[in-house]
């Protein structure tokens, strides 16, 4: 009766002000409020108040601004995620709650920030805000970082604004801003859009710090149609390997130019365009057709549910992972596809994935995406053309990810959902990985000592690799073991330092307890019919005489184990790391360091393996090298005569996951989505697009062997000129990025001249 | 009458560019090759006795030692750096920035990556370029095409580095740097042309090409002609707009697909029809 008396004297008397955003910031009774907020504790406050089974909790973190050191690195680092006055603090529960808002009676636009909680990292977020009106808005995300901006629409009732939070977890509610629906235009310019900012990006005093460097645009202004004027929207198509940047003109050719694609079945296509606003665009949606082909008499179809709908999101980058004070907007995430508006001069580029059944039938599909533009209304032509062609792959070939394994959070989750939550993202990404050409994933054995035994973490690699043969993975695995836990044991709890920076010699003891480590390990393996593991002891050790010496003693303890092998990230071409070699079995390096006649020589003279891990096409330091992600994966990779392509990383995360200037540093590569379920990015398409160039080579070559085998020399022979051109117009580079690249255009028009010798021999060899 | 027009246009604009190697200007700044400019770090700077086209040199002395250096990174970085005075920016004039190099050493053969030189802006972006033209006792010229830096400001500070685990512990390098100029071409003049498409749809709208031009850009107005052949045929040409530095041009195509077939593109073609070529092979088009 009180709570009610008093939100009605309130409400009366907020209507007695300036209807202006109210910001209720939501907190401890002492944490830090936003100016002009209103506070909000556990227990409600002068304008709101809650009603729950169970009261929820408060909690307050400190804004920190100051870098701090960190002891293995030996650097100072930022924070990871940055903490304003409104999202410092928050209430939580795992219990539904209401909150009533006083404010004056109308209708509101509400923005609800909830996360940067803190807490475990296993922990899954989950809220659910209904208003009176049913109107809801959703977030489910995981760990202490995570920030998300909700809007909803609300009308007051009799007592003012009323949320209802749900959770299958637990909620998290760090502040409210309601703008009265009539003030929207401005409130979103002066008061939400800053303060979101602030919140999402960086703190405005931080990001003062901070240069945004666009890139230029070089691009004549095009000649608009008189269509193109009207509609306020220009359709274009550029290939999808080459970006479009955020504010950047189409070339004149572009507009208007076909959308289209060849695949064979089984295969994942992109078809993109691209739309341009002459004016801004309040609310773009975009519908797809199936595709349709009419062979003669036959109409057959390719629906609509198997194109996956995405635009291209742009982020806020670094130009390297670690780098501060500078970056640039740049096309990055494939979103899920949402209705949007697009600002005067923009991009919005739609990203297709066409999926081809394996048993689609072959011919030339037509469909069309229908555009709707505020007013307007545009229909862009699709064009497909599946081609008859089963595609083979080269399965001595390794496609690996490093890979921050799930599944420890689901052991370790607080809760039911976050449990599921983290199972199902497991279980999707290795999906995910498998429709994308993986065949490994990098892996880890935890061990500790307890009482003076080493207890290892077998059973939870068994669950890891029982996920991944279970998607197909069907390479060795590369595992990392305890070596720093041991070597801890043996030097009084010293760190090796990030790189062996700190490595000192341990004692002969400490290699003979790792000699019965891997002993102990691959007998376990041997037992549980695991396949093969490759004993991965230090990352990136570096060339200081101590390091190659410390590693080269580590390596050889390992291979007094018979039969196991040993994997090192180093450049074989680095002089100091020459001791290494008698006891490396497989040289993980970053370039194509090695040209292909030494690699090969080498691996056929002592049996040993040259894979490569391509980090300069991984987004770890530039997120747009499409093409030279594509090349890496294609023709690069087939010219190299390395055997792997295994990449740091399938996904990192530092901070908040939507941000990529907090936190020591940057994210970079897949996202996640609300769901546990992956959202890529345009390099993660390039590699499948890589891999799928590197497929229609090897079934050529398969090909051309078939008919020198049967003796049709002379197709074999224009095939392999065909092949042979391709080879004679490569620029063939250690590393595959932005320089010395074919246009983007070219390796569709290479991957054509391959199918048609493909088709060619095939159909010699069917009517001979 | 239009194709007449373009190709009597093309033959004007033909005159513009130089189809020899122009006369250069240069700017030398010899100001870069004092030693007590440069902050060195594990490495010595001083005055080179030899001299780079007639200018000073500057000494860059590393010995290579896997135990001394900064403490977290014995097998470190020697470097040094310097900062460009006021009247040594402002490079927008010029091509290229150049400058010689000669290299001496205790090894008999220089790694793969022997010296790393650096250009930033000052925002601190910067553009490195992995010498890999170093050769033990013999001049080199190192030359950078000023549009390929790519930085959003004008440079500002120049460095050089080596990775020490690229050499052996103990080993000594000397690098002499010295003949540092801006230089530019008193003319139009193709430098460089990359076939970056030497494979095309028959269908397509346009085909790319990436050229370097040079020289002075008020003389570029009248644009540049291409001709895209097979065999002796002439398919087309055209006259394109074009700028200073690297680019990539996109030659208009006609409408009707071209034959598939083996073809030439010329840039700046002379009255035989020979210039900067790239052979461009045109496939047939999987939507037909």
């Amino acid at each position: 009766m009180t709570t009610r008396f008093c939100l009605a004297l309130a409400v009366a008397a907020a209507s007695a002000l300036h209807a202006a955003p109210s910001i209720f910031d939501l907190g401890t009774a002492d944490s830090p409020l936003h100016t002009g907020a209103q506070r909000v504790t556990e227990k409600g406050g002068e304008h709101a108040a809650w009603e729950s089974s169970l009261p929820p909790a408060a909690r307050a973190h400190p804004v920190q601004r100051d870098w701090v050191e960190n002891t293995h690195t030996r650097r100072k680092d930022p924070p990871a995620s940055y903490q304003t006055e409104l999202t410092c603090d928050h209430i939580a529960s795992d219990t539904p709650a209401t909150l009533t808002l006083a404010v004056p009676s109308g209708t509101y636009r509400l923005i609800l920030l909830c996360g940067r909680a803190g807490g475990r990292a296993e922990q899954v977020w989950d809220i659910c805000a209904t208003t009176e009106d049913g109107a809801d808005a959703r977030a489910t995300f995981a760990g202490p970082h995570e920030l998300r901006a909700l809007t909803l629409d609300a009308t007051t009732g009799t007592r003012g604004i009323r949320l209802d939070l749900t959770t299958r977890s637990r909620w998290v509610l760090n502040a409210v801003i309601a703008v009265p629906a009539a003030e929207w235009e401005a409130a979103q310019r002066d008061t939400v859009d800053p303060l979101l900012r602030d919140a999402l990006l960086l703190p405005r005093e931080v990001l003062a710090s901070w240069k945004i460097v666009p890139r230029p645009d070089t691009a004549p202004e095009p000649a608009w149609s008189e269509r193109q004027r009207q509609d306020g929207v220009a359709v274009y198509a550029r290939p999808w390997c080459e970006p479009v940047w955020p504010d950047h003109k189409p070339r004149q050719h572009e507009l208007d130019a076909p959308v289209r694609a060849f695949a064979s079945p089984g295969e994942y296509e992109p078809l993109t365009f691209t739309l341009h606003a002459l004016r801004a665009v309040t609310n773009v949606d975009v519908r797809l057709s199936a595709l349709v082909c009419t062979n003669g008499r036959t109409r057959v179809e390719l629906p609509a549910e198997n194109i996956a709908l995405r635009s291209v999101r742009y982020m806020f980058v670094r130009p390297n992972y670690n780098a501060f004070n500078t970056a640039y907007r740049a096309p990055d995430i494939l979103m899920p596809w949402q209705p949007q508006p697009i600002p005067r001069g923009e991009n919005l580029r739609l990203w297709l994935t066409v999926r081809v059944g394996h048993g689609q039938p072959a011919g030339l599909y037509h469909g069309r995406a229908t555009v709707t533009a505020d007013h307007t209304v545009l229909e862009v032509p699709l064009t497909l053309r599946v081609l008859p062609i089963t595609l083979l792959k080269d399965r001595s070939l390794v496609y690996g990810q490093y890979y921050r394994h799930p599944l420890p959070n689901s052991e370790r989750a607080p809760d039911a959902f976050s449990r599921a939550w983290w199972q199902r993202k497991a279980e999707a990404e290795h999906m995910d990985m498998r429709e994308h050409g993986m065949n490994t994933v990098v892996l880890g054995l935890g061990g500790w000592l307890k009482d003076g035994r080493w207890q290892f973490t077998f059973d939870t690699l068994q669950r890891n690799l029982d996920l991944a043969r279970g998607v197909g993975f069907d390479k060795p695995f590369v595992c990392s073991f305890p070596c720093s836990a041991l070597y801890r044991k043996h030097m009084n709890n010293a760190d090796m330092g990030s790189h062996l920076s700190q490595i000192k010699m341990p004692p002969d003891a400490f290699f003979d307890e790792l000699t019965w480590m891997v002993q102990t390990i691959d007998a376990e393996a041997r037992r549980r019919q695991w396949p093969e593991l490759l004993y991965y002891p230090v990352d990136e050790p570096s060339t200081s005489p101590d390091s190659v010496a410390f590693m080269t003693r580590v390596m050889a303890a390992i291979k007094k184990v018979p039969s196991v092998r040993t994997y090192i990230t180093a450049d074989p071409e680095h002089e100091p790391f020459a001791p290494l070699r008698p006891y490396v079995d497989i040289w993980c390096c970053q370039p194509f360091a090695l040209g292909r006649e030494a690699v090969l020589a080498d691996m056929k003279a002592r049996g040993v393996e040259y894979w490569c891990y391509p980090n300069h096409i991984s987004g770890e330091n530039d997120h747009t090298p499409t093409i030279g992600a594509r090349m890496t994966y294609g023709f690069g990779f087939w010219q190299s005569g390395y055997r792997c392509l295994i990449p740091w990383i399938y996904q990192s995360m530092a901070g908040d996951p939507w941000s990529y200037l907090d936190a020591s540093t940057s994210d970079f590569f897949n996202r996640t989505a609300d769901d546990g379920t992956p959202i890529p990015v345009t390099l993660w398409e390039a590699y499948r697009e890589g891999i799928d160039d590197h497929r229609y080579l090897f079934t050529l070559e398969t090909a051309i062997a078939r008919a020198e085998a049967a003796g049709r020399r002379e197709s074999a022979s224009r095939a392999r000129e065909v092949v042979a051109r391709i080879v004679a117009e490569m620029r063939v580079q250690p590393k595959y990025k932005q320089d010395g690249l074919w246009s983007a255009g070219t390796f569709d028009a290479w991957r054509w001249a391959l199918a048609e010798q493909i088709l060619a021999l095939q159909a010699e060899e069917q009517h001979p | 009458m239009k194709q007449a027009c373009a190709l009597v246009a093309g033959a004007l604009c033909s005159a513009v560019f130089a189809r020899t190697e122009p006369s250069l200007e240069y700017r030398y700044l010899d100001g870069l090759a004092a030693p007590k400019r440069w902050a060195p770090s594990e490495c010595e700077v001083t005055v080179s006795p030899h001299r780079a086209w007639e200018h000073p040199a500057a000494c860059m002395r590393i010995p290579v030692d896997f135990h001394a250096g900064e403490k977290a990174y014995p097998i470190g970085w020697p470097r040094m750096y310097l900062t460009l005075n006021a009247e040594e920016q402002g490079w927008s004039d010029y091509d290229r920035f150049e400058f010689q190099l000669f290299t001496e050493s205790s090894r008999e053969k220089l790694p793969s990556r022997p010296v790393t030189f650096h250009l930033y802006d000052a925002q601190g972006q910067k553009k490195l370029i992995v010498l890999e033209q170093a050769a033990l006792k013999d001049w080199r010229t190192v030359s950078v095409n000023l549009s390929d830096i790519g930085l959003a400001g004008p440079v500002a500070r120049l460095g050089f580095n080596i990775n020490e685990s690229d050499y052996s512990d103990k080993d000594w390098i000397a690098f002499h740097v010295g003949g540092f100029r801006l230089a530019r071409a008193t003319a139009p003049h193709v430098t460089e042309l990359r076939a970056v498409t030497p494979a095309l749809f028959c269908d397509c709208r346009v085909l790319p090409i990436e050229l370097v031009i040079e020289g002075p850009a008020a003389q570029l107005a009248s644009g540049i002609p291409v001709q895209l052949r097979t065999g002796t045929r002439t398919v087309l040409t055209r006259t394109l707009p074009v700028t200073r530095g690297r680019q990539t041009l996109y030659v208009p195509l006609d409408t009707s697909p071209l034959t598939p077939g083996a073809y030439t593109l010329t840039v700046n073609p002379d009255a035989g029809g020979s210039g900067p070529e790239a052979a461009i092979s045109v496939t047939t088009t999987p939507w037909q």
